[in-house]
């Protein structure tokens, strides 16, 4: 079971893992209009050269992160699909140059590898708990804190239902590996809900009534 | 599709984050006037389902995978308003830890995906008295409500030639909202038989 699969590098200790989270998470979205609506705007004739420092500054950041360049960049690349895609579609049917399909692949590059940059320097806890101190819903702060919890246990029961699947279905093709996509997934659901029951269970039995506001 | 970050303009950013909010805010009031105690950890359970059923994509041959969004079988189950909670919070958390979309294109995802499912989808399923055919045209009609929505906002941001590609998003997007009906449906039938007090939730 791969326990840490989610913010794995997110408890390195680094300059910028040391930032405060609220530093972070206002920077970040600071970085990202900057990079989509500031940077094409404010550097008009030389998009180039403003792309270009964005991609300094956050490249040095993740340098000084020390969170690995091999993970960053196959992270950021799971973009690509879909961005070159869209250029491609825009390139054939003459809405694009061939500059403006490198530039929106670079933004949605760059925008991806300073998002993933957030959430491998800070641990996703943090940035819950700053959210609730910046007065975000309690409810939605403590759904997202639950799934958070689970994720790991979830992922646990997927590999262990996959491993199922493969000894017993290895061959199984076409319309019928839907037919046990499905089942599997039925599964999961129920054993999410039998595990939800089991953990109100356990919070009552520690004295939760319900009040969480 | 999961929009990410650069290929929305600043308007349609705006606007669509806006109505999403509106729409969060709206379904946690209500969700926070009517919710029951043992529905906290379940909520919780249920994101993070959808959160894992988003992340594992499975073939369908030749060469393409798809996965469900999940926002039609949660509403089916907890009620729509519980539905768009839930879909929110996974978006978001796919959004900030798996890079499945960006963060400042959520509103548009939530929009096309939560949005979509939870009230278009759930609505169309709620019309319809049989249940079979009611969530294969409540998926179809989903899909294709995400094609309109996600081509027009790709469209209004210069980044969709809506005379050539539209065709072929809804083509597209129609095919995955009916494999999301079919197997929403046989995911219900399973639960039917193996854990019959699940179905019979408020849906």
């Amino acid at each position: 079971m791969k326990h840490a699969f989610i913010d794995r590098f997110a408890s390195l200790e680094s300059p910028i893992h040391g930032l405060t989270p609220s530093l972070k998470i206002r920077l970040t979205f600071l970085a990202l209009v900057l990079l989509l609506f500031g940077i094409p705007i404010l550097t008009i004739p030389h998009i180039w050269h403003g792309l270009l420092l964005y991609a300094g500054l956050i490249l040095l950041a993740a340098l000084i992160s020390r969170v690995p360049f091999p993970f960053l960049l196959t992270r950021s690349a799971l973009v690509l699909p879909f961005s070159v895609l869209i250029v491609v579609v825009n390139y054939f049917s003459g809405n694009f140059s061939f500059p403006q399909m490198i530039e929106t692949v670079c933004k949605s590059l760059l925008s991806i590898f300073t998002l993933l940059l957030l959430s491998s320097t800070t641990p996703f806890h943090e940035i819950l708990k700053q959210l609730s101190r910046w007065r975000a819903p309690k409810l939605f702060i403590i759904i997202l804190s639950f799934m958070y919890r689970y994720f790991f246990l979830l992922a646990g029961e997927i590999e262990a239902l996959e491993r199922a699947v493969h000894m017993r279905h290895s061959s199984v093709s076409g319309w019928k590996r839907i037919l046990v996509y499905t089942n599997m997934i039925s599964m999961l659901l129920v054993r999410s809900y039998e595990r939800a029951e089991n953990v109100y269970q356990a919070m009552q039995m520690r004295g939760f009534t319900g009040d969480f506001r | 599709m999961h929009i990410p970050d650069g290929f929305l303009n600043t308007p349609v950013t705006l606007a669509t984050g806006g109505i999403s909010a509106v729409a969060l805010a709206y379904s946690l009031k209500r969700v926070n006037e009517t919710i029951k105690p043992e529905q906290i950890p379940l909520m919780g359970l249920m994101a993070s389902f959808v959160f894992m059923i988003q992340l594992f994509s499975f073939p369908i041959g030749v060469g393409t995978s798809i996965h469900l969004t999940g926002a039609l079988l949660i509403s089916i189950l907890l009620g729509p308003m519980v539905g768009f909670l839930i879909m929110t919070v996974s978006l978001l958390a796919l959004a900030l830890l798996f890079q499945h979309g960006g963060l400042l294109s959520l509103g548009a995802n939530i929009l096309n995906m939560a949005g979509v499912g939870c009230f278009i989808g759930y609505g169309i399923y709620r019309l319809i008295p049989s249940q079979r055919s009611s969530l294969i045209i409540a998926g179809l009609l989903s899909g294709i409500a995400s094609a309109v929505l996600c081509s027009f906002e790709l469209a209004l941001s210069g980044m969709l030639d809506l005379s050539s590609a539209f065709k072929t998003m809804l083509l597209i997007y129609g095919l995955t909202g009916l494999i999301e009906g079919v197997i929403t449906l046989f995911i219900l039938e399973f639960l039917r038989k193996v854990k019959p007090e699940l179905v019979e939730g408020p849906g």
